[in-house]
């Protein structure tokens, strides 16, 4: 879902918003949070921005595409 | 006692998104937008270039694998191709001059009245650093999209099968005959046997 956003940013936004991607992550348990942002960042390259919100530009999403979304092409 | 539509309807409520159901606070909004600003200012030209590119990429891709009976519209390759012309700022004339062609020739490939092919493919792969098979897939999807938008034309109708064979002597045969031999009774044929 993240790779699917991420492309769209790419296809939909324009100039500095083009190749960006912000989410916030969102656990009933702070622990989860921690657990989950931490998961983002080492498995996606998700950067953290403050306690929920992360971001994923360029190389990253490019990166996630390639591979969660790789065409037969 | 839960029914099956209670159920259903439980499992929709299901909620999505922000815990609170608010969007960003106006703050957050600004401090993200500031943020966005002082990182793309870091974007190197390269970089600037590839987004742009991986955008028609994508483009293409979602449109190559789209099903065909859900598109109503048709996108020419010529629209991708003047695309990347565009973010490269080159004119059609020098693209073609790039990859060996006539402008003119080139231009009838493009625009369908000539057959584009995977030579042509390989080339604009390689040009734009982007596959030829998305090239040659966008291609043929706007086939199959004109052979089923398209009227059919009279001028086809004369293409029968019935015109042609017997239908009862094909049947007859295919059932008489061992399954390795092939029996048509051609009407032409067969009249130039009884002669």
């Amino acid at each position: 879902m993240i790779a699917f956003a991420f492309r769209q940013s790419i296809i939909q936004g324009k100039g500095d918003y083009k190749g960006w991607l912000s989410f916030d992550v969102l656990e009933e348990k702070e622990e989860d949070q921690i657990k989950l942002m931490g998961m983002y960042s080492q498995k996606y390259n998700a950067v953290r921005v403050d306690e929920t919100q992360m971001y994923i530009m360029d190389d990253a999403g490019e990166a996630l595409i390639e591979n969660y979304l790789e065409r037969s092409n | 006692m839960s029914t099956k539509k209670t159920v259903k309807e439980n499992d929709f409520n299901v909620e999505i998104g922000l815990k609170d159901g608010q969007e960003w606070s106006a703050d957050k909004l600004t401090q993200t937008k500031k943020l966005i600003k002082e990182l793309a200012a870091k974007r190197s030209p390269e970089r600037l270039l590839k987004n742009e590119f991986l955008a028609i990429q994508y483009k293409m891709e979602e449109y190559a694998e789209a099903n065909e009976k859900h598109i109503t519209k048709s996108i020419p390759l010529e629209t991708f191709l003047h695309e990347y012309l565009e973010t490269l700022n080159i004119s059609f004339r020098k693209f073609a001059i790039a990859i060996d062609m006539n402008d003119a020739n080139l231009k009838k490939y493009i625009t369908g009245e000539r057959k584009f092919n995977p030579d042509l493919a390989r080339k604009f792969g390689r040009f734009f650093h982007i596959s030829p098979i998305t090239w040659m897939k966008v291609y043929q999807l706007n086939d199959l999209i004109k052979l089923r938008t398209e009227k059919i034309e009279k001028r086809y109708d004369k293409y029968d099968f019935r015109k042609v064979a017997q239908v009862s002597s094909v049947h007859h045969a295919a059932s008489s005959v061992k399954p390795s031999s092939a029996t048509v009774t051609v009407r032409g044929a067969s009249a130039k046997r009884q002669k």
